[in-house]
């Protein structure tokens, strides 16, 4: 599903290298997750993928199924099914949930050469995967994160992945800043998800979401590298141990 | 007594030549004496330079010097309200209702007519506040209008009306120019709400003086989206616990200066100014705002949004004034544009003049260009380019559009904003 190879990446206005070969491969139909201290480069690697500019590829490739992301636009990465829900996700004043919600659904299908799916059944399926979530209608007609709680920001990233149906789903630091209950129904919604022809990457500073979503395989990332891989027990030791031991040289 | 070369020549592609050489013809004979003044006024005041302050970032050549090649007919006004009061001009002359229209609490007369209009309040108040704050700042194009003004309407709201009166001008190029001239006035505790859709000719001046009475409102909603050449000055006065409401839309409007003049002459009376504007291809769009504030207890607010590209130039030039008696003023004022590429420009001249020592006045002005995080958001999502860029301008410019008070007109005008923004990207 996703291969990533030797990908090494510096911001553009800096010199100093975020990315210093990372490989990964996941698999379809697998969940993975990377764990890694605060500054290894998680969220770059994330962006990276989904297209933000302001980077700088010095070399690499990040591949979708063969096809090669990193030459794609954020909306062709997008309609071929990839997807990031943002450690933070963006307010935009003005823009409606669900507007916004249909508008992006619609266009990716578009994109794809499927046929827009009407505003009354988009509807029925955005207020059923609300409600699964936990997420009032009153938040549904607001602005798109626009005074939203962060638990309430994270649950709206999950809302559009369960909407949008991508294949490959990464979710950044989703766990943080949701309570116990929120934790639960998020979790449910990202496990409902879990399906053979799609594929989940979870980015995580701590361990806690693993409690409900069992990874097949935990990476460790560190100053911008994946410096470990093993099966769910490598989460359970970095909980204990902490990232010390993986420390890899800086660049 | 005749004018001077210099403020007649430019007038002359403007005004019809008879009206120029001849006043006895000028419009109607009732207001001859009205326009007499006018005339000394425009005399006073001389037609606007580029060396004038106050058409410091407007040059007001782009109007006076402006032939426009062969015009053609400008599209059809696009009609906000389905239920409405519909009055049509065609090359910028009214097909009138007659005068009473039964049973609306609504009188109006044209004023290329003879027609008195009930006991001729509103004939007498012609030009007299366009006359209010010219010595304060002088107003040439004003002035003009005033004396030479071929047709307009002449109207005075006595009740509540339901809908909305809505002028619906159609062009067929015959015209190259037009001056209107529209007298509301607004009964106490009357309400009324009029909308003004298209442009009479490719070039006009308009001119419309609003006066409302204690306790009575008036909203004025403006839309224009035509390669049109126009100014259009407002003067409103407001009595106390009366309401002045406008808003402007307009969309690729070749070269426009969108003037009012507000004054809150009572207490405890409020007044809301807001523009959207949507510029490309050289577009020049002005904003030039007073407010003047001589009640106690009065509000004053402007939201003004421009989004420009394509060398597309937006002015806002806005003044709240508070005179020494207006105590407990609350003024409020932001003008801000988005510029989607480099080659769009915003000026912004925000002022406060304030003579009373308790009241509660802020501005603010911003420009810049899309915001990346948004932009990147959207995209990520799903969303080209294009679209991304049109959400997130349309929902900036929905912040004037949603000063709009009435909320079947605020959809219609954002949709109406929405397909505009579409054709002219
Ligand atoms: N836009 C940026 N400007 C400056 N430094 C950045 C920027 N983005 C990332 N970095 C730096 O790159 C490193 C990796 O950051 P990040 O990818 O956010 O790490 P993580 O998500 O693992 O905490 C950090 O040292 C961070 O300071
Ligand atoms: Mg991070």
């Amino acid at each position: 599903m996703l291969s990533i190879n030797n990908l090494r990446a510096k911001l553009e206005e800096d010199d100093k290298l975020i990315l210093n070969g990372v490989d990964l491969q996941v698999d379809a139909g697998e969940v993975h997750a990377i764990m890694g201290p605060n500054g290894s480069g998680k969220s770059t690697l994330s962006y990276i993928l989904a297209g933000r500019d302001g980077y700088e590829i010095l070399n690499g490739s990040a591949k979708l199924d063969g096809m090669e992301l990193l030459e794609l636009e954020p909306e062709e990465r997008a309609a071929a099914g990839l997807f990031l829900a943002f450690q933070y996700p963006v307010e935009i004043a003005g823009v409606g949930n669900m507007t916004f919600l249909r508008t992006a659904l619609n266009a990716q299908r578009k994109a794809r050469g499927e046929d827009e799916v009407s505003a009354a059944e988009f509807l029925r399926r955005a207020r059923d995967q609300a409600k699964s979530l936990g997420i009032g209608n009153e938040l549904l007609k607001r602005p798109v994160n626009f005074g939203f709680s962060g638990g309430e920001k994270k649950r709206n990233e999950i809302l559009q992945m369960a909407i949008l149906q991508p294949r490959m789903c990464i979710l950044d630091e989703t766990d943080s800043g949701l309570d116990v209950d929120a934790m639960r129904q998020v979790a449910a919604a990202i496990n409902g998800l879990k399906s053979a022809n799609r594929s989940i990457l979870l980015v995580t500073h701590y361990q806690r979401l693993l409690n409900h979503i069992t990874p097949d395989k935990v990476h460790i990332m560190s100053a911008g590298r994946i410096v470990e891989t093993g099966g769910p027990e490598l989460a359970l030791h970095v909980e204990t141990k902490g990232y010390a031991e993986f420390a890899a040289e800086a660049a | 007594m005749a004018l001077p070369p210099h403020i007649l020549q430019p007038l002359a592609g403007h005004v019809p030549s008879s009206a120029l050489a001849l006043d006895s013809a000028r419009g109607a004979a009732w207001s001859h004496p009205a326009r007499r003044l006018a005339e000394r006024r425009l005399e006073t005041a001389g037609l606007p330079t580029r060396r004038d302050e106050y058409w410091r970032y407007t040059d007001p050549g782009g109007f006076l010097d402006y032939r426009q090649e062969d015009a053609g007919a400008l599209p059809a006004p696009p009609a906000i309200a389905g239920d409405a009061l519909n009055l049509v001009s065609r090359d910028s002359v009214f097909e009138l209702p007659g005068e009473t229209m039964a049973g609306t609490g609504v009188r109006i007369a044209g004023l290329g007519t003879g027609h008195r209009l009930g006991e001729g309040r509103v004939q007498n108040s012609y030009g007299s506040l366009e006359a209010e704050t010219q010595e304060m700042i002088p107003r040439g194009l004003a002035a003009a209008n005033s004396c030479f003004a071929e047709d307009g309407l002449l109207i005075e709201c006595d009740g509540r009306l339901k809908q909305p009166l809505q002028l619906l001008h159609s062009a067929s190029g015959a015209a190259r120019s037009a001056m209107l001239h529209h007298v509301i006035d607004v009964r106490p505790g009357a309400e009324l709400v009029i909308i003004e859709s298209g442009s009479p000719a490719p070039t006009s001046n308009t001119v419309i003086e609003i006066n409302i009475a204690e306790g009575a409102s008036c909203h004025l909603i403006r839309i224009a989206a035509a390669a049109t050449t126009s100014v259009c000055s407002v003067f409103a006065s407001v009595a106390e616990g009366g309401e002045f409401h406008q808003f402007s839309l307009s969309a690729g409007t070749r070269w426009f200066r969108n003037e009012s003049v507000v004054t809150l002459h009572g207490d405890n009376a409020v007044t809301k100014l807001a523009g959207a504007f949507i510029g490309g291809q050289q577009n020049h769009h002005d904003d030039t705002v007073l407010v003047i504030h001589e009640g106690r207890h009065c509000e004053s607010r402007q939201v003004f949004k421009k989004v420009l590209r394509n060398a597309a130039k937006g002015i806002f030039q806005g003044k709240i004034l508070v005179r020494p008696d207006a105590q407990h003023t609350d003024g409020y004022q932001i003008s801000q544009a988005l510029l989607i590429d480099d080659s769009a420009q915003f000026l912004a001249k925000p002022e406060l003049e304030i003579y009373a020592d308790d009241v509660a006045c802020s501005h603010g002005s911003t420009s810049g260009g899309l915001e990346k995080l948004p932009f990147f958001y959207l995209r990520s999502r799903g969303l080209d380019k294009a679209s991304a860029e049109e959400i997130l301008a349309l929902a900036f410019l929905a912040g004037a559009i949603d000063e709009v008070a009435d909320t079947g007109l605020r959809h219609s005008l954002f949709e109406l904003a929405t397909r505009w923004y579409s054709e002219l990207r």
